[in-house]
Protein backbone atom coordinates (compact mmCIF):
# COMPACT_ATOMS: atom_id res chain seq x y z
CA UNK A 1 0.00 0.00 0.00
CA UNK A 2 1.26 3.48 -0.87
CA UNK A 3 -1.10 5.94 0.38
CA UNK A 4 -2.82 5.87 2.99
CA UNK A 5 0.75 5.70 5.62
CA UNK A 6 1.61 9.38 4.14
CA UNK A 7 -2.38 10.28 4.74
CA UNK A 8 -2.38 8.93 8.21
CA UNK A 9 -3.64 11.57 10.22
CA UNK A 10 -1.90 12.14 13.39
CA UNK A 11 -4.38 12.20 16.16
CA UNK A 12 -4.35 15.60 17.15
CA UNK A 13 -6.08 15.51 20.01
CA UNK A 14 -9.01 13.54 19.29
CA UNK A 15 -8.43 9.60 19.90
CA UNK A 16 -8.68 7.28 16.98
CA UNK A 17 -11.35 5.05 16.51
CA UNK A 18 -11.47 1.86 18.34
CA UNK A 19 -12.38 -0.01 15.56
CA UNK A 20 -9.88 0.89 12.95
CA UNK A 21 -7.02 0.40 15.91
CA UNK A 22 -8.02 -2.99 15.90
CA UNK A 23 -8.41 -3.49 12.46
CA UNK A 24 -4.50 -2.37 12.35
CA UNK A 25 -3.18 -4.65 15.60
CA UNK A 26 -5.20 -7.24 13.72
CA UNK A 27 -3.03 -6.48 10.79
CA UNK A 28 0.58 -6.02 12.57
CA UNK A 29 -0.12 -9.56 14.69
CA UNK A 30 -0.60 -10.89 11.03
CA UNK A 31 2.41 -10.21 9.25
CA UNK A 32 4.30 -7.79 11.57
CA UNK A 33 4.71 -5.72 8.73
CA UNK A 34 6.26 -1.78 9.25
CA UNK A 35 3.23 -0.26 7.73
CA UNK A 36 1.17 -1.44 10.39
CA UNK A 37 3.76 -0.60 13.06
CA UNK A 38 4.41 3.06 11.43
CA UNK A 39 0.25 3.56 11.23
CA UNK A 40 -0.04 2.98 14.75
CA UNK A 41 2.70 4.59 15.70
CA UNK A 42 1.77 7.88 13.45
CA UNK A 43 -1.65 7.73 15.68
CA UNK A 44 -0.60 7.48 18.95
CA UNK A 45 2.59 8.73 19.35
CA UNK A 46 1.92 12.04 19.61
CA UNK A 47 0.18 11.36 22.60
CA UNK A 48 2.32 8.91 24.21
CA UNK A 49 5.29 10.94 24.17
CA UNK A 50 3.77 14.41 25.32
CA UNK A 51 2.79 12.23 28.80
CA UNK A 52 6.05 10.66 28.46
CA UNK A 53 7.28 14.25 28.57
CA UNK A 54 5.53 14.74 31.54
CA UNK A 55 5.55 11.69 33.35
CA UNK A 56 9.81 12.20 33.13
CA UNK A 57 10.79 15.92 33.95
CA UNK A 58 13.09 16.40 36.16
CA UNK A 59 13.80 12.60 37.05
CA UNK A 60 16.54 11.47 34.39
CA UNK A 61 14.65 9.85 32.06
CA UNK A 62 14.59 10.64 28.53
CA UNK A 63 10.97 10.56 26.88
CA UNK A 64 12.39 9.93 23.35
CA UNK A 65 13.78 6.19 25.27
CA UNK A 66 10.85 5.93 27.02
CA UNK A 67 8.63 6.28 24.00
CA UNK A 68 10.98 3.95 22.17
CA UNK A 69 10.65 1.49 25.21
CA UNK A 70 7.16 1.76 25.44
CA UNK A 71 7.02 0.36 21.49
CA UNK A 72 8.97 -2.32 21.89
CA UNK A 73 7.44 -3.39 25.34
CA UNK A 74 3.80 -2.89 23.87
CA UNK A 75 4.66 -4.76 20.78
CA UNK A 76 6.11 -7.76 22.82
CA UNK A 77 3.05 -8.18 24.51
CA UNK A 78 0.55 -7.04 22.00
CA UNK A 79 -0.57 -10.56 20.90
CA UNK A 80 -1.90 -10.37 24.70
CA UNK A 81 -4.13 -7.42 24.63
CA UNK A 82 -7.35 -8.14 25.18
CA UNK A 83 -9.10 -5.28 24.44
CA UNK A 84 -10.93 -4.65 27.81
CA UNK A 85 -9.74 -1.25 27.85
CA UNK A 86 -8.50 1.56 25.02
CA UNK A 87 -5.65 0.75 23.23
CA UNK A 88 -4.13 4.09 24.16
CA UNK A 89 -4.88 3.29 27.49
CA UNK A 90 -3.19 -0.07 27.38
CA UNK A 91 -0.42 1.70 26.08
CA UNK A 92 -0.30 4.33 28.34
CA UNK A 93 -0.47 1.79 30.97
CA UNK A 94 2.81 -0.06 29.49
CA UNK A 95 4.28 3.79 29.28
CA UNK A 96 4.18 3.93 33.21
CA UNK A 97 5.51 0.94 33.59
CA UNK A 98 8.10 1.16 31.33
CA UNK A 99 8.95 4.69 33.18
CA UNK A 100 8.86 3.17 36.64
CA UNK A 101 12.03 0.29 35.48
CA UNK A 102 13.87 3.26 34.31
CA UNK A 103 13.92 4.96 37.58
CA UNK A 104 14.09 2.01 39.51
CA UNK A 105 17.29 1.05 37.09
CA UNK A 106 18.70 4.78 37.23
CA UNK A 107 18.18 3.85 41.31
CA UNK A 108 15.33 5.78 41.82
CA UNK A 109 11.98 4.54 42.73
CA UNK A 110 8.93 6.11 41.35
CA UNK A 111 7.84 6.82 44.95
CA UNK A 112 11.43 8.17 45.80
CA UNK A 113 12.11 11.57 43.61
CA UNK A 114 14.33 13.73 45.88
CA UNK A 115 13.62 16.68 43.45
CA UNK A 116 9.71 16.14 43.93
CA UNK A 117 10.16 15.73 47.68
CA UNK A 118 12.73 19.05 47.69
CA UNK A 119 10.13 21.02 45.52
CA UNK A 120 6.90 20.63 47.57
CA UNK A 121 8.68 21.15 50.96
CA UNK A 122 6.64 24.20 52.08
CA UNK A 123 9.56 26.78 51.84
CA UNK A 124 9.15 26.12 48.27
CA UNK A 125 5.21 26.61 47.89
CA UNK A 126 6.55 30.60 47.95
CA UNK A 127 7.05 30.36 44.83
CA UNK A 128 4.98 30.41 41.93
CA UNK A 129 5.33 28.46 39.14
CA UNK A 130 3.36 27.97 36.53
CA UNK A 131 0.96 24.68 36.16
CA UNK A 132 3.18 22.55 34.34
CA UNK A 133 6.48 23.08 35.86
CA UNK A 134 4.48 22.48 39.05
CA UNK A 135 2.92 19.31 38.36
CA UNK A 136 6.59 18.13 37.61
CA UNK A 137 7.34 19.05 41.19
CA UNK A 138 4.83 16.61 42.40
CA UNK A 139 5.47 13.72 44.03
CA UNK A 140 5.24 10.95 41.16
CA UNK A 141 2.71 9.23 42.49
CA UNK A 142 0.26 12.55 42.62
CA UNK A 143 2.37 13.82 40.01
CA UNK A 144 0.84 10.43 38.02
CA UNK A 145 -2.65 10.86 38.78
CA UNK A 146 -2.87 14.32 38.21
CA UNK A 147 -1.66 14.07 34.89
CA UNK A 148 -3.70 11.32 33.87
CA UNK A 149 -7.15 12.35 35.58
CA UNK A 150 -6.83 15.96 35.54
CA UNK A 151 -4.66 16.44 32.81
CA UNK A 152 -5.82 13.51 30.08
CA UNK A 153 -9.26 13.80 31.55
CA UNK A 154 -9.35 9.51 32.39
CA UNK A 155 -11.78 8.56 34.73
CA UNK A 156 -10.33 7.06 38.25
CA UNK A 157 -10.73 3.57 36.78
CA UNK A 158 -9.16 4.19 33.98
CA UNK A 159 -6.05 5.95 35.96
CA UNK A 160 -6.02 2.63 38.68
CA UNK A 161 -5.72 0.42 35.58
CA UNK A 162 -2.88 2.62 33.51
CA UNK A 163 -0.74 2.89 36.87
CA UNK A 164 -2.07 -0.32 38.77
CA UNK A 165 -3.39 0.91 41.89
CA UNK A 166 -6.61 0.86 42.99
CA UNK A 167 -9.77 3.43 42.43
CA UNK A 168 -9.31 4.72 45.80
CA UNK A 169 -5.75 5.67 45.94
CA UNK A 170 -6.34 7.18 42.73
CA UNK A 171 -8.92 9.28 44.25
CA UNK A 172 -7.16 10.35 46.55
CA UNK A 173 -3.88 10.69 45.51
CA UNK A 174 -5.55 13.12 42.58
CA UNK A 175 -6.94 14.97 45.54
CA UNK A 176 -3.91 15.30 47.39
CA UNK A 177 -2.19 15.95 44.13
CA UNK A 178 -4.49 19.10 43.33
CA UNK A 179 -4.08 20.40 46.64
CA UNK A 180 -0.54 20.58 46.63
CA UNK A 181 -0.37 22.13 43.04
CA UNK A 182 -2.79 24.81 44.45
CA UNK A 183 -0.23 25.57 46.88
CA UNK A 184 2.36 25.18 44.73
CA UNK A 185 0.39 27.71 42.42
CA UNK A 186 0.66 30.14 45.67
CA UNK A 187 -3.27 29.50 46.10
CA UNK A 188 -4.85 28.29 48.97
CA UNK A 189 -7.77 25.85 48.07
CA UNK A 190 -9.04 26.86 44.38
CA UNK A 191 -8.02 29.31 41.92
CA UNK A 192 -4.36 28.65 42.09
CA UNK A 193 -3.55 27.14 38.63
CA UNK A 194 -3.17 29.98 35.90
CA UNK B 1 -13.07 13.52 47.93
CA UNK B 2 -12.57 16.22 45.22
CA UNK B 3 -12.93 14.73 41.04
CA UNK B 4 -12.04 17.10 37.89
CA UNK B 5 -15.49 17.98 37.89
CA UNK B 6 -14.65 19.99 41.42
CA UNK B 7 -12.23 22.22 39.62
CA UNK B 8 -12.84 26.03 38.93
CA UNK B 9 -13.21 27.13 35.81
CA UNK B 10 -9.50 28.74 35.63
CA UNK B 11 -7.83 25.25 36.73
CA UNK B 12 -10.10 23.57 34.33
CA UNK B 13 -8.75 25.37 31.34
CA UNK B 14 -5.37 25.84 32.59
CA UNK B 15 -5.84 21.51 33.02
CA UNK B 16 -7.13 21.53 29.88
CA UNK B 17 -4.56 23.73 27.94
CA UNK B 18 -1.77 21.35 28.80
CA UNK B 19 -3.50 18.23 27.00
CA UNK B 20 -1.90 18.67 24.05
CA UNK B 21 -0.08 16.42 21.94
CA UNK B 22 3.98 16.54 21.01
CA UNK B 23 5.71 15.07 17.80
CA UNK B 24 8.15 12.93 19.14
CA UNK B 25 11.51 14.41 17.44
CA UNK B 26 12.35 13.44 13.76
CA UNK B 27 13.64 10.54 13.28
CA UNK B 28 12.25 8.59 16.50
CA UNK B 29 10.16 6.63 14.66
CA UNK B 30 13.21 5.46 12.24
CA UNK B 31 14.83 5.02 15.20
CA UNK B 32 12.10 2.97 16.80
CA UNK B 33 11.76 0.98 13.99
CA UNK B 34 15.21 -0.22 13.97
CA UNK B 35 15.43 -1.09 17.48
CA UNK B 36 11.84 -3.02 16.83
CA UNK B 37 13.48 -4.85 14.00
CA UNK B 38 16.91 -5.66 15.65
CA UNK B 39 15.22 -7.92 18.26
CA UNK B 40 12.88 -9.30 15.29
CA UNK B 41 9.70 -7.75 16.84
CA UNK B 42 9.13 -5.94 12.85
CA UNK B 43 9.70 -8.48 10.27
CA UNK B 44 12.88 -6.73 8.01
CA UNK B 45 13.00 -6.16 4.68
CA UNK B 46 10.98 -2.95 4.51
CA UNK B 47 7.22 -2.70 3.74
CA UNK B 48 5.33 -5.77 3.55
CA UNK B 49 4.54 -5.36 -0.28
CA UNK B 50 8.21 -5.72 -0.66
CA UNK B 51 8.94 -9.66 -2.42
CA UNK B 52 9.70 -12.04 -0.16
CA UNK B 53 13.66 -12.26 -1.49
CA UNK B 54 14.33 -15.90 -1.22
CA UNK B 55 11.33 -16.99 -2.20
CA UNK B 56 11.58 -14.76 -5.48
CA UNK B 57 14.80 -16.15 -5.53
CA UNK B 58 14.59 -19.07 -5.39
CA UNK B 59 11.73 -19.28 -8.12
CA UNK B 60 13.78 -17.46 -10.44
CA UNK B 61 16.23 -19.89 -9.84
CA UNK B 62 14.34 -22.72 -10.72
CA UNK B 63 12.75 -21.47 -13.80
CA UNK B 64 16.22 -21.19 -14.95
CA UNK B 65 17.27 -24.34 -14.49
CA UNK B 66 13.79 -25.63 -16.13
CA UNK B 67 14.45 -23.61 -18.97
CA UNK B 68 17.89 -25.11 -19.20
CA UNK B 69 17.21 -28.68 -18.80
CA UNK B 70 14.40 -28.13 -21.50
CA UNK B 71 16.35 -26.30 -23.80
CA UNK B 72 18.91 -29.09 -23.37
CA UNK B 73 16.67 -31.81 -23.88
CA UNK B 74 14.84 -30.61 -27.04
CA UNK B 75 17.86 -28.93 -28.65
CA UNK B 76 19.41 -25.56 -28.25
CA UNK B 77 17.36 -24.84 -31.76
CA UNK B 78 14.08 -25.57 -30.60
CA UNK B 79 13.63 -23.28 -27.85
CA UNK B 80 13.09 -19.36 -28.21
CA UNK B 81 14.01 -17.99 -25.12
CA UNK B 82 11.17 -15.88 -24.00
CA UNK B 83 11.12 -12.28 -24.19
CA UNK B 84 11.38 -10.52 -20.52
CA UNK B 85 8.60 -9.12 -19.78
CA UNK B 86 8.58 -5.65 -18.83
CA UNK B 87 8.89 -3.52 -16.06
CA UNK B 88 5.94 -0.92 -15.36
CA UNK B 89 6.28 1.48 -12.63
CA UNK B 90 2.67 2.62 -11.47
CA UNK B 91 2.75 6.12 -9.95
CA UNK B 92 -0.45 7.12 -7.34
CA UNK B 93 -1.69 10.97 -7.33
CA UNK B 94 -3.92 12.37 -5.28
CA UNK B 95 -6.24 14.37 -7.97
CA UNK B 96 -8.49 16.74 -6.65
CA UNK B 97 -11.49 14.07 -6.35
CA UNK B 98 -8.98 12.16 -4.39
CA UNK B 99 -10.83 11.24 -0.68
CA UNK B 100 -8.74 11.28 1.60
CA UNK B 101 -7.59 9.18 4.02
CA UNK B 102 -9.05 9.66 7.70
CA UNK B 103 -9.23 7.51 10.83
CA UNK B 104 -12.47 5.83 10.07
CA UNK B 105 -11.96 4.38 6.61
CA UNK B 106 -7.99 3.86 7.21
CA UNK B 107 -8.39 0.26 8.59
CA UNK B 108 -10.68 -0.51 5.83
CA UNK B 109 -8.43 1.15 2.73
CA UNK B 110 -5.45 -0.56 4.42
CA UNK B 111 -6.43 -3.42 4.05
CA UNK B 112 -7.74 -2.76 0.28
CA UNK B 113 -4.29 -2.56 -0.60
CA UNK B 114 -2.94 -5.05 1.08
CA UNK B 115 -5.51 -7.14 -1.03
CA UNK B 116 -4.88 -5.77 -4.36
CA UNK B 117 -0.66 -6.15 -3.45
CA UNK B 118 -1.34 -9.74 -2.62
CA UNK B 119 -3.43 -10.63 -5.31
CA UNK B 120 -0.64 -8.66 -7.73
CA UNK B 121 1.79 -10.83 -5.77
CA UNK B 122 0.02 -13.97 -6.40
CA UNK B 123 -0.70 -13.42 -10.27
CA UNK B 124 2.96 -13.23 -10.50
CA UNK B 125 3.05 -9.46 -11.35
CA UNK B 126 3.53 -7.08 -8.26
CA UNK B 127 7.80 -6.61 -7.78
CA UNK B 128 7.74 -3.74 -5.03
CA UNK B 129 6.08 -0.19 -4.09
CA UNK B 130 7.08 2.19 -1.93
CA UNK B 131 5.24 5.29 -0.02
CA UNK B 132 6.37 8.08 -0.28
CA UNK B 133 7.31 10.99 2.27
CA UNK B 134 4.37 13.48 2.69
CA UNK B 135 7.30 15.71 1.54
CA UNK B 136 10.60 16.57 0.12
CA UNK B 137 12.65 19.03 -2.22
CA UNK B 138 12.66 19.46 -5.92
CA UNK B 139 15.68 21.41 -6.95
CA UNK B 140 15.98 22.75 -9.84
CA UNK B 141 18.60 25.41 -12.30
CA UNK B 142 17.91 29.01 -11.13
CA UNK B 143 18.21 30.28 -14.64
CA UNK B 144 21.66 32.28 -13.28
CA UNK B 145 23.81 29.16 -13.07
CA UNK B 146 22.88 27.76 -9.46
CA UNK B 147 20.50 25.29 -8.21
CA UNK B 148 17.60 26.46 -6.30
CA UNK B 149 15.65 23.74 -3.98
CA UNK B 150 11.58 23.84 -3.36
CA UNK B 151 9.88 22.08 -1.38
CA UNK B 152 7.28 19.28 -2.76
CA UNK B 153 4.42 17.92 -1.15
CA UNK B 154 1.90 15.10 -1.92
CA UNK B 155 -1.68 16.35 -2.51
CA UNK B 156 -4.54 17.02 -4.91
CA UNK B 157 -2.34 19.81 -6.47
CA UNK B 158 0.91 17.96 -5.35
CA UNK B 159 3.52 15.38 -5.89
CA UNK B 160 2.97 11.85 -6.44
CA UNK B 161 2.02 9.83 -3.04
CA UNK B 162 3.87 6.63 -4.04
CA UNK B 163 4.06 3.96 -6.78
CA UNK B 164 4.21 0.53 -7.29
CA UNK B 165 6.45 -1.54 -9.63
CA UNK B 166 4.69 -4.80 -11.58
CA UNK B 167 5.98 -6.39 -14.60
CA UNK B 168 3.55 -6.94 -17.52
CA UNK B 169 3.98 -8.04 -21.27
CA UNK B 170 2.78 -4.66 -21.88
CA UNK B 171 1.13 -1.21 -21.75
CA UNK B 172 -2.41 -2.46 -21.56
CA UNK B 173 -1.94 -5.35 -19.27
CA UNK B 174 -0.12 -2.97 -17.47
CA UNK B 175 -3.34 -0.67 -17.51
CA UNK B 176 -5.34 -3.54 -16.74
CA UNK B 177 -3.52 -3.94 -13.88
CA UNK B 178 -3.41 -0.62 -12.77
CA UNK B 179 -7.25 -0.68 -13.30
CA UNK B 180 -7.52 -2.89 -10.30
CA UNK B 181 -5.87 -0.61 -7.87
CA UNK B 182 -8.06 0.33 -5.57
CA UNK B 183 -6.85 3.77 -5.21
CA UNK B 184 -8.72 4.39 -8.60
CA UNK B 185 -12.28 3.51 -6.40
CA UNK B 186 -11.07 6.50 -3.97
CA UNK B 187 -10.77 9.08 -6.38
CA UNK B 188 -7.22 9.30 -6.97
CA UNK B 189 -5.12 8.97 -10.10
CA UNK B 190 -2.35 6.40 -11.46
CA UNK B 191 0.21 7.11 -14.03
CA UNK B 192 2.16 4.08 -15.76
CA UNK B 193 5.79 4.03 -17.07
CA UNK B 194 7.24 1.68 -18.48
CA UNK B 195 11.08 1.54 -17.45
CA UNK B 196 12.82 1.77 -20.26
CA UNK B 197 15.21 -1.31 -20.61
CA UNK B 198 18.30 0.75 -21.93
Amino acid sequence: MVVPIQDQPRSQGRPPDEESDRQLVAAFLERKDELAFRALYRRHSAYLYAIACRATAGQGVSPEELLQDTWVRALERLDSFRWQSRFRTWLAGVLFNCRNEALRRSGRGPETSRVAERATSPGDSEQRLDLEHAITLLPDGYRDVVLLHYVYGYPHAEVAEVLDIAVGTSKSQAARGLQRLRVLLGGEEKGGAR
Amino acid sequence: MKDREELTRAEQAAFAALANEIEPPDGLEDDTLRLLRQRRLVRSGGHWWHAPRPAVWGVALAACLATLIIGIGVGRASVEPELPRASFILFLHAGPEFDAFSDANFAARFEDYNRWVAETRGSGHFITGEQLDDTGVMILPDGRGGIVERRVSAGPDGDMLGMFLITAADYDEATRIAQTLPHLEYGGRVSIRRVDPV
